[in-house]
């Protein structure tokens, strides 16, 4: 049994918020200990994504989320140049079933300041009679294995100290302090936890996390016609769709609304370990249902997918925004946090600063 | 000083929508700052009847003209087809306070879909008909119910997507919850604007964007009227063969002038249609933008997206 280490903030999770909290808390003098069940940063819900970098498009109905990620994208870009493609980008609207309108969107982007182009031949990208607009858009996409390289040379650099292959199983909160537990026997004391696991939140005892639902999401890597390997089209405003070029894979990630999602449960009947395999794939019919809008998505051919667990936040009244939700009990020393956007980290470090100051 | 009414939600966005004379800056001040206090994200959006407005000084005010100038039905429809909330309040600046507006979007924002008003003056007769009897057709028609109010006040999103998918829109305006199939509610109002924000030949435009009766109406009257010639072409005959002669200008002129009022009635609504269909089947857009302008920027632009209810400081 290993001696109980002492430090000033144990960060239970690394993936891009845990690393860029954890970075953000080292800047500020603190002694910070990072746990990562996973032998390698960014190995799960940060990697297993669209790899889209937000501007602010996707958000037309929630106008804080689109700002934050119109702020944060630059800084995104800038931040992280290497691990960035900028595609040829474009949103369309839906002609039918559409959350937004047209004039609606063009509206929203002026206001946001957001820019829109319009483009030259449409028909070659949708079929004009289920759309009722596209615009070429500045959006990038990112590589997860670069970012995941310049990140951990940042985080070396930081200075956290960072436990990879160690699992957090369990949290007490013992006077001021909280102790996290490893299932290698080993603990870290801290006046200070933040649990980012995002998808597995729930699954530390004692973490106290607010009850979520959890998904299991699937995105189809593909292979694209000839002509669009530099297409990234987003569909929008419901259940649609978007076929976005993955740096990582080197091919297009596609991915349905309504098809993405798979299995959805709380904690407690959730198939947390990765022995449980992925059901079967629904690419067909995120092809099927995405062909009609994009007739070249028919001709996509399948890789493979990637599947993700993803929390779920609680359904808003209002709008379709995705900010990041702090939960903490009372006096307690667990913070849980659930990320959003992969940009929008640095919110998360603005609020990290102003918390801990 | 605003009252007590429940704040929805820190984040709910409110869109305030509005015709205006000419100085939104002016006209709608009081109910930006009603709104700043209770809805940090909130917008104003804005027609003017005027075709030069200045520029707009009030937070997150989008101002828009028309040209050719149009009516207030099509400036109203034109700021609706552009609002960005999710609780959209619909105002009207020369009668309306501040409290009604935060009322109206609390309602939305704690759940209903569509609020509309009820004029609280007692009332009767034709204006009671007049009042009543054009949502209820529509209701009838489309097989929901709608209220017999005077207008809609404040709606959620999903109800102006009903309504701005719809190519009559503007028609539609006073009563679009019943033909969008969405439930409302009646907040009832002793203010004016109850009966100015959707006149009559507002409801009766409604009536005919909404519904087809009123083609079944002038088939009715058509079947009626050629029963009644029918009758009265026997009854013309059988007093032809018993008496010799059919005498009478009084009740041949009254017969004519029965069946071309009944005829003129069917004309008229058959007319209206083929006039509308027409007018759509050209295609001409309901409206063109003059100008367009938003003042600088939004309030909350530098709000973090970071929910966290506690706010106290970490250890």
């Amino acid at each position: 049994m290993s001696a109980t280490q002492e430090v000033d903030v144990v960060i239970v999770g690394a993936g891009i918020y845990g690393v860029l909290g954890g970075i953000e808390a080292a800047r500020m003098g603190k002694r910070v200990v990072m746990l990562e069940q996973d032998v390698r940063i960014l190995g799960a819900a940060s990697a297993i994504n669209q790899a889209r970098v937000h501007n602010g498009y996707h958000y037309p109905r929630s106008v804080t989320t689109a700002i934050r990620s119109r702020a944060n994208y630059r800084r995104f870009v800038a931040d992280f140049a290497e691990a960035v493609d900028r595609p040829t980008a474009f949103y369309a609207i839906a002609r039918r079933q559409s959350k937004v309108t047209p004039a609606q969107f063009e509206r929203f982007c002026g206001v946001v300041g957001l820019q829109l182009r319009p483009v030259d031949d449409p028909g070659h990208l949708v079929d004009l009679r289920h759309v009722a607009g596209i615009w070429q858009v500045d959006e990038a996409v990112f590589n997860a294995d670069v970012l995941r390289g310049m990140l951990g040379h940042r985080l070396a650099q930081a200075g956290p100290e960072l436990r990879l292959g160690t699992r957090a199983e369990a949290i007490e909160v013992v006077g001021d302090l909280a102790e996290v537990t490893t299932a290698d026997g080993s603990a870290v004391r801290a006046p200070l936890v933040l649990n980012c696991t995002y998808g597995g939140l729930e699954g530390m005892r004692g973490a106290g996390a607010p009850r979520f639902l959890y998904e299991l999401a699937e995105i189809a890597i593909v292979d694209v016609p000839p002509g669009f390997a530099d297409v990234a089209l987003t569909v929008m405003d419901g259940a649609f769709f978007s076929c976005i070029p993955h740096p990582a894979s080197g091919g297009h990630s596609l991915s349905h609304v309504r098809f993405t999602p798979h299995v959805a449960g709380n904690a407690s009947e959730f198939p947390w370990g990765s022995e449980h395999q992925p059901p079967a794939s629904r690419f067909e019919l995120m092809v099927r249902a995405s062909a009609p809008l994009a007739p070249w998505v028919a001709d996509v051919r399948h890789r493979e997918s990637v599947w993700a667990i993803k929390a779920i936040p609680p359904k808003r009244d209002f709008d379709d925004a995705r900010p990041i939700i702090v939960h903490r009990g009372v006096d307690s020393p667990v913070v849980s946090i659930l990320g959003s956007k992969l940009d929008n980290v640095y919110d998360l470090q603005q609020w990290l600063k102003t918390s801990l100051s | 000083m605003v009252e007590d009414f429940p704040v929805v939600s820190a984040n709910a966005f409110v869109s305030l929508v509005a015709v205006c004379d000419k100085d939104p800056d002016i006209e709608l001040a009081a109910m930006s700052t009603a709104l700043q206090e209770r809805y940090p994200m909130h917008e104003l959006v804005v027609t003017v009847r005027s075709e030069a407005p200045g520029p707009p000084r009030l937070p997150s005010l989008h101002v828009l003209s028309l040209a050719p100038p149009a009516d207030d039905r099509v400036r109203l429809a034109a700021a609706l087809d552009r609002c960005l909330g999710d609780i959209i309040v619909i105002v009207d600046p020369a009668r309306d306070d501040p409290q009604a507006m935060l009322q109206a979007a609390a309602l939305v924002g704690t759940g209903e879909e569509a609020v509309y008003e009820v004029p609280t003056r007692a009332e009767g007769g034709l204006r009671r008909w007049a009042r009543h009897e054009p949502a209820s057709r529509i209701s009838r028609a489309v097989g929901v119910s709608a209220p017999p109010v005077a207008g809609v006040r404040a709606c959620n999103r999903e109800v102006l997507l009903g309504l701005l998918a719809h190519p009559d829109r503007d028609r539609l305006l006073a009563a679009f919850p019943a033909v969008t199939g969405h439930g409302w509610r009646a907040l009832p109002t002793a203010s004016a604007s109850a009966e100015g924000r959707s006149p009559l030949r507002w409801r009766l435009a409604a009536l005919l964007a909404g519904s087809a009766a009123p083609l079944r109406w002038a088939s009715a009257l058509g079947v009626i009227a050629a029963v009644m010639n029918l009758i009265y072409s026997a009854y013309v005959v059988v007093i032809n063969v018993v008496q010799g002669t059919v005498e009478g200008w009084t009740s041949l002129s009254l017969q004519m002038a029965g069946m071309f009022l009944l005829l003129s009635i069917v004309l008229a609504l058959i007319a209206e249609y083929v006039y509308q269909l027409v007018k759509r089947g050209r295609e001409r857009p309901l409206y063109r933008v003059r100008t367009d302008a938003t003042s600088p920027s939004l309030p909350s632009l530098e709000r973090l997206n970071v929910e966290d209810p506690a706010g106290n400081p970490l250890a």
